[in-house]
């Protein structure tokens, strides 16, 4: 297998847990979006919003400021309420994507929703070629799956979701696994000062 | 083109630029200066993302039967599949299938 290989497979073996729970989740705020939004093409406007947006609780909120024809002064402030932990995330990968390009920069900052982001800041690729091409595959990955969720989900409108009660769980055992890992290494670090 | 479609667009355009700047914050702030002649902000990274991590798995909690005691269960295999075995897919799927195993108890 050759490096190249290699970084895919590991970005798409990461992305798999993301799979399963963008896909449910992307559903089922396309559902909620198709049911509130009283837009006549549900499916177009949840594809659109995923794809710029790539926000969970964006996805879910914004189907109400839809159907009640909100100003843009008040969308404009939920979204920086909702929003605000986004402006968290880059101050953790400073120096990891220090002298990346600039349109893939833009891309991937496009890209630095909650799961990407740990993913990212966790990663332990040496080279940082390697970083930037698992980055920027995990993050297409992910949006892919993200925007085919949203268009899925608001297709189906009002149809109600597959019941899987219970698979919402996936992203919180993401994150435990992903914070385990982390604080196993703060503890190490410790010991050997 | 309806009023009602531009309003639509506006919304969606809005959002995504105040989402895109949040995100492109740090990026704008740091963007010249040398960043290892800052000790701080390199301490600051250090914690910063496991930090955040533990408020993502809060936040993700809110949306579960958290009043039980499943979620923490299923969390503490996660932890303990995660510390024996360091596989984080294996740990995910354990925990997840332990999950909804669990809530239909």
């Amino acid at each position: 297998m050759t490096r190249k290989t290699y970084v895919f497979a590991r970005a798409f073996r990461d992305s798999l847990p993301i799979l399963m729970g963008y896909g449910t989740m992307g559903f089922a705020a396309g559902v909620v979006f198709a049911v509130k939004s009283g837009s006549a093409h549900p499916e177009m406007w949840s594809l659109a919003i995923a794809a710029l947006g790539f926000s969970g609780t964006l996805q879910f909120v914004i189907g109400d400021w839809f159907g009640e024809m909100r100003s843009l002064w008040f969308v404009a402030t939920m979204t920086f309420a909702i929003s605000f932990r986004y402006a968290l995330y880059g101050f953790a990968l400073l120096g990891k994507w220090n002298g990346i390009g600039l349109w893939r920069k833009l891309f991937l900052i496009g890209g630095l929703a909650d799961e990407n982001f740990a993913l990212e800041a966790s990663c332990k690729l040496k080279g940082k070629a390697e970083y930037i091409r698992y980055c920027t595959i995990l993050t297409s990955l992910n949006l892919f799956y993200w925007v085919s969720g949203c268009f899925a989900g608001a297709l189906a409108g009002s149809t109600l979701p597959i019941p899987s009660r219970g698979i919402e769980f996936v992203m919180a055992a993401l994150f435990i696994a992903i914070l385990t890992d982390q604080v196993k290494d703060l503890v190490r670090e410790r010991r050997r000062k | 083109m309806s009023e009602r479609i531009l309003h639509f667009a506006g919304i969606v355009l809005v959002s995504w630029a105040v989402i895109y700047m949040l995100r492109a914050l740090p990026f704008i702030v740091f963007s010249r200066s040398a960043r290892s002649e800052k000790p701080w902000l390199r301490t600051v990274e250090r914690w910063l993302s496991p930090t955040v991590i533990a408020f993502l798995v809060a936040y993700s909690y809110s949306g579960l039967e958290w009043r039980t005691l499943w979620p923490y269960i299923s969390g503490l295999i996660v932890v303990l599949m995660q510390l024996r075995f360091g596989n984080g897919l294996v740990s995910i799927l354990v925990g997840t299938v332990a999950y909804m195993v669990l809530i239909r108890i």
